[in-house]
C-alpha cells in the first residue's frame, strides 16, 4: 500500500502544501486505538459497578436500554460473596427479584439473614426472566471459582423452561455462549442452533450472534457499561426520558421499588385487576389435567412428556443437583375463592412439577401454602412479610442442599 | 482548512509541523477507534426498552 | 439503518481486505461487484433485487445501443417504476379516491398484491441515477460498455441506500483512479470519514431525535424560547442525521479509493436560499436542476416560467422525499423561497433597498434564510396543520 496521492501545491507561496494528516500513524492511532478499548473493557468490568446495589433494578436493567453484561454481573457476585462463602444465586423473576419490595427490605437480604457469614445471598433476578436466564448463566459461569454454588429460580406449576432462556434476556446467554463461559451442553447447543436457523428470524438473529461474538474480541459491552454506570448515559430512554436524568451515571440512580407495604390492603385489589387475575388463577394449573377413572387429577402424557423434556433440558446434568426451583403459588386471596375441586388441581399440578424436577436431580419445594392474603402485594409478587416468610421457607432447604452436596465438610 | 490556519501551518518549522502532524493523527486514529468502539456498543442494544408486564 | 448493523461492519471489512490483496485492478471490479451483488441481496432480498436487476438491464441495453428513442424510453420506465413502487398508492389516494372509493380499494389491492411490503431498497437513488446515465448518453455522453463497471455504478454499496447520488464519468474515474492503486491515505481518509459520520448520527442525531419526540408532544406548553430551542434541534437532527449518513457513505467509498460526491457544505451558514441549496443534499439539489428544472427550460424563459419550472422542480423534489402531502408542501414552499431570493432584487421600490440592506448587514439574511429553512423542517416532519400551528406557536400566536 502506498502512502498518499501527490500534495496539491500552495499556490501562495509556490511550494507544495503540507499534508496535517499522516495516514500510516492515523491508521496505528486507529489499531493502537481499538487494542486500548479492548484492554479498557476487559479490566473496568472486573470491578463492581453497583456496589450500593442489592439487585438489578429497572434503571440497570433491560426496563431502561441497560444491558448488564457478563462481565459486569460476575464482578457484581464476587464483590458480594468470599471464597470461603457458600455462593447462593437468586435466580428467576421479578417475584425472586422482590417486585413491591424495598432494596432495605427485600427478602434475599432477610435469606442472608437466616442463612448466616456462611453464606452469601446475591439477587440475580431480572423482571419477567425464565429460571434458565441471567442469573443462572452467571452461576454457570462462575462454578469453577465459586464451586460450592447453589442457584434458586421459581416457576409456575408446569411451566416449560427452555434452556436457552426467553428472547427478552437473550442477550445474556450470548454474551456467555460467544465467550465461552457455559458448559457444553448438548440439547441448549441444538436449541441455540435452532433458534439462530429460524428462517422467520434468522438475519436477525445473525445479527445478534456477530454482535455477541465482535464483543467477545473486542469488549464494548463492558466498556461502555461501565462508562454508562460511572460516567454518564450517552442516550435518554423512554424509562427516563427526563433529559435532567436521561444522561446521569446508572450507578447514581436509586433502586427504587415500590412498596407493596405502603399500600393498604384493600387498595391493592381494584375490580378491574381482580377481574383479571382471578381468569389467571382459575387457570394456573389448566394446560394438560383432566379427572382419571378414579375421579382424580391427571397430567396427560403428552403435557407430562413435554414438562419432563424441558426439566430434563433446562440446565446441565452437572448443575440439575445445586438447582433449586422455587414452585410460586398464586395468592390466597385468589385461591381461596377457587371451588375445592379447583385447588386439587392445582396442588396436583405442583406435587407433579416438584416431583418431574426431581426426578432429573433438581431440588425442588413450593412456597406459599400457608401465606396470607396480606403476604402479597397481588396475585403473585410478596410484601415484605412475604418476603420474610419466603426467606424463612427457603433457607433450611438451601442448607439441607448444601449438607447433600458436601459443601459444610 | 481555513486560510489563517493555513498559512499558520504552512509557516511552522518543519520538524514542529512534523510532530503535531503525528501526533494529531494518531490523536485523530485513536479517536476514531473510540467512536466506532462505541457503535458497536450502540447499535448492539435494543431499540426499545423491555417492557415488563406483570402477570 | 443499514450501516449501524455488525453485518455491515462485517462485510466492509472481509470486503476491503479481499479487495486490497487482489493484485489488479479488473480483479477488483469483479470482487467488488460481486460483493455489492450479495450486499444488495442481503438486505433487499429477491423480491427487491428484481426491480433494480430489470432496469438495469434495460438501462445498459438501452445505453449501450445509443439510441436516443431506447433512452427516452428506458427514462419514462425509471420514471414509472419509480411512481409505481414508491407513490402508485398516494396518487390512487389523491385522484382516484375523489371519483370512486370502491375503485381506489381495488386498485390499491391490486397494487399492494404486486408490491414488495416496502419500496425496493435505494429505489429513490438507483432511479434517479440511471435516468441521469441515459439523459447524458442520448445527449451524446460515452454509454458504459463494461458490463462490471454498469453494475457497479448501478449498485455501489457504500452509496446504494441513502445517496449520494452519483454521477457516472466521475464515478468511473474515481473507481478506475482507486482501484489501481491501494493507498494509505485512502484507507486513512476514510476511516476518518466513517467516524465523523457515526460521530454525528449516533452520538448526536439519536439523542435528539429522542429529545424531539418527547418533547413535541408538549410544544404548546413550552415557554417561547424553549419552542425555538425545539426548533433548532429538529433543524440540526435532520443535518447531523443526513450528512452523517453521508459521511458514512462517502468514508466507505473513500476506504476501497472511491470519491463520492459530497452531499452538504455547511448548508447552516448558508446566506440565501440560493446559497442554502447549493450546500444542502447537493447530489440531490444538482440532479433536480439539471434533469427536471433545465429540461423544463430553466431561466430561460423569463421570470415567469423560470418560478413555474422552480416551483415544478421542487416540488417534484419534495415528493421525492416520501408519498405524502406535506412533503410537497415543503418543497413548493423551498420553491417559492427560491423564486423570491431569484426576483426580490427586482421588485419595484423595496426590492433594490432590501438588497442595499442585505449587502449592507449580511447577518440579516443569514439570519432570515435560517428561520426560513427551519420552519421548513416543520412542514417536512409533521402534517401541515400541526406544522403550522406549531409555526405560529414559534412567533407566540
Amino acid at each position: 500500500m502506498s502512502e498518499s496521492t501527490p500534495q496539491p501545491t500552495n499556490s501562495v507561496a509556490g511550494t507544495a502544501a503540507r499534508p496535517f494528516f499522516r495516514p500510516w500513524t492515523l491508521l496505528a492511532g486507529f489499531v493502537l486505538g481499538l487494542g486500548l478499548m479492548c484492554w479498557a473493557g476487559r479490566t473496568v468490568i472486573q470491578r463492581d459497578l453497583h456496589p450500593k446495589d442489592v439487585r438489578f433494578h429497572p434503571m440497570i436493567a433491560p426496563d431502561s436500554q441497560y444491558e448488564p453484561t457478563m462481565g459486569e454481573m460476575r464482578a457484581f457476585v464476587r464483590a458480594r460473596c468470599r471464597p470461603d462463602q457458600i455462593l447462593v444465586i437468586v435466580g428467576g423473576n421479578s417475584i425472586l427479584l422482590g417486585v413491591g419490595q424495598p432494596a432495605d427490605r427485600v427478602w434475599t437480604r432477610h435469606l442472608q439473614e437466616v442463612l448466616g457469614e456462611r453464606y452469601a445471598v446475591v439477587n440475580l433476578a431480572f423482571r419477567g426472566s425464565s429460571p434458565t436466564d441471567g442469573g443462572a448463566f452467571v452461576a454457570e459461569s462462575l462454578r469453577d471459582e465459586f464451586p460450592r454454588q447453589i442457584y434458586i429460580a421459581n416457576v409456575a406449576a408446569l411451566q416449560a423452561a427452555d434452556s436457552i432462556g426467553i428472547e427478552s434476556y437473550r442477550f445474556i446467554l450470548f454474551d456467555a455462549y460467544y465467550k465461552g463461559l457455559l458448559l457444553p451442553w448438548a440439547p441448549r447447543d441444538q436449541q441455540l442452533k435452532d433458534y439462530l436457523a429460524d428462517p422467520a428470524y434468522k438475519a436477525a438473529r445473525f445479527e445478534r450472534r456477530l454482535g455477541a461474538q465482535a464483543d467477545a474480541v473486542l469488549h464494548f459491552r463492558d466498556f461502555w457499561n461501565w462508562w454508562s454506570a460511572t460516567k454518564f448515559f450517552t442516550f435518554a430512554t423512554p424509562y427516563q426520558p427526563d433529559p435532567n436524568l436521561a444522561y446521569r451515571a446508572r450507578a447514581k440512580f436509586k433502586d427504587e421499588e415500590t412498596d407493596y407495604d405502603t399500600l393498604p390492603f384493600d387498595q391493592r385489589f381494584s375490580p378491574s385487576v381482580i377481574a383479571n387475575d382471578t381468569l389467571i388463577t382459575r387457570a394456573y394449573s389448566a394446560n394438560g389435567y383432566a379427572k382419571n377413572a378414579q375421579g382424580l387429577w391427571q397430567l396427560a402424557d403428552a403435557s407430562r412428556e413435554q414438562f419432563l423434556r424441558y426439566a430434563a433440558n433446562a440446565f446441565p446434568d452437572q448443575l440439575k443437583p445445586r438447582t433449586l426451583i422455587l414452585i410460586s403459588r398464586n395468592s390466597p386471596y385468589y385461591t381461596r375463592q377457587l371451588e375445592k375441586d379447583l385447588q386439587n388441581r392445582d396442588e396436583t399440578a405442583i406435587k407433579d412439577t416438584i416431583a418431574g424436577f426431581e426426578k432429573f436431580g433438581y431440588a425442588a419445594m413450593s412456597y406459599g401454602q400457608d401465606f396470607s392474603p396480606e403476604d402479597f402485594g397481588d396475585r403473585t409478587h410478596l410484601t415484605t412479610a412475604g418476603g420474610a416468610k419466603l426467606a424463612e421457607t427457603t433457607a433450611p432447604k438451601i442448607q439441607a442442599l448444601a449438607t447433600q452436596l458436601g459443601y459444610l465438610k | 482548512m481555513p486560510t489563517a490556519l493555513r498559512k499558520f501551518w504552512d509557516q511552522l518549522p518543519s520538524p514542529t509541523a512534523t510532530l503535531l502532524s503525528h501526533f494529531g493523527s494518531l490523536a485523530v486514529g485513536v479517536l476514531a477507534a473510540f467512536i466506532l468502539h462505541y457503535v458497536l456498543y450502540r447499535i448492539g442494544l435494543p431499540s426499545i426498552p423491555f417492557i415488563y408486564v406483570a402477570f | 439503518m443499514i450501516f449501524t448493523t455488525y453485518w455491515f461492519f462485517a462485510f466492509t471489512a472481509l470486503t476491503l481486505a479481499v479487495y486490497w490483496l487482489l493484485p489488479v485492478a479488473t480483479l477488483r471490479w469483479w470482487f467488488l461487484a460481486a460483493a455489492c451483488t450479495v450486499f444488495h441481496g442481503h438486505f433487499a432480498g429477491p423480491a427487491g433485487m428484481a426491480p433494480i436487476v430489470v432496469l438495469m438491464a434495460i438501462t445498459y441495453i438501452a445505453g449501450f445501443s445509443q439510441k436516443k428513442w431506447a433512452c427516452l424510453a428506458a427514462i419514462i420506465l425509471c420514471g414509472l417504476t419509480l411512481c409505481f413502487y414508491k407513490y402508485a398508492l398516494f396518487f390512487i389516494g389523491i385522484a382516484i379516491e375523489p371519483l370512486s372509493s370502491g375503485l381506489a380499494a381495488q386498485l390499491s389491492d391490486g397494487a399492494k398484491k404486486i408490491m414488495p411490503g416496502a419500496p425496493p431498497l435505494g429505489i429513490s437513488f438507483f432511479a434517479f441515477e440511471f435516468v441521469h446515465y441515459l439523459f447524458e448518453v442520448r445527449r451524446g455522453g460515452e454509454p458504459i460498455r463494461h458490463p462490471v463497471k454498469f453494475l457497479l455504478f448501478s449498485i455501489f454499496f457504500p452509496s446504494l441506500v441513502a445517496g449520494p447520488i452519483k454521477r457516472y464519468p466521475q464515478f468511473l474515474a474515481a473507481l478506475e483512479t482507486g482501484s489501481r492503486q491501494i493507498l494509505a491515505s485512502n484507507f486513512a481518509d476514510g476511516l476518518r470519514r466513517i467516524a465523523i459520520g457515526f460521530a454525528k448520527k449516533v452520538a448526536i442525531a439519536d439523542n435528539l431525535t429522542f429529545l424531539i419526540d418527547h418533547q413535541q408532544p408538549q410544544f404548546a406548553t413550552l415557554g417561547l424560547f424553549d419552542r425555538w430551542v425545539f426548533l433548532a434541534m429538529l433543524a440540526f437532527r435532520i443535518l447531523l442525521d443526513f450528512s452523517g449518513y453521508s459521511d458514512i457513505a462517502i468514508g466507505v467509498a473513500k476506504l476501497f479509493g472511491v470519491d463520492l460526491p459530497e452531499n452538504f457544505n455547511w448548508p447552516y451558514l448558508a446566506r440565501n436560499i440560493q446559497d442554502f441549496w447549493q450546500r444542502w443534499h447537493i447530489s440531490l439539489s444538482s440532479w433536480i436542476r439539471d434533469y427536471i428544472y433545465i429540461p423544463l427550460g430553466g431561466s430561460r424563459h423569463g421570470p415567469v416560467r423560470r418560478v413555474t419550472n422552480g416551483l415544478i422542480a421542487f416540488g417534484l423534489c419534495g415528493l421525492w422525499h416520501g408519498p405524502a402531502w406535506n412533503f410537497v408542501i415543503w418543497g413548493l414552499y423551498q420553491g417559492v423561497g427560491l423564486a423570491l431570493c431569484a426576483t426580490y432584487e427586482k421588485i419595484p421600490g423595496v426590492g433594490p433597498a432590501i438588497s442595499g440592506v442585505f449587502k449592507k448587514e449580511p447577518t440579516i439574511g443569514f439570519v432570515l434564510t435560517q428561520i426560513f429553512v427551519w420552519i421548513g423542517w416543520l412542514v417536512f416532519f409533521y402534517p401541515v396543520a400541526e406544522a403550522l400551528k406549531m409555526a405560529r406557536l414559534l412567533f407566540g400566536l
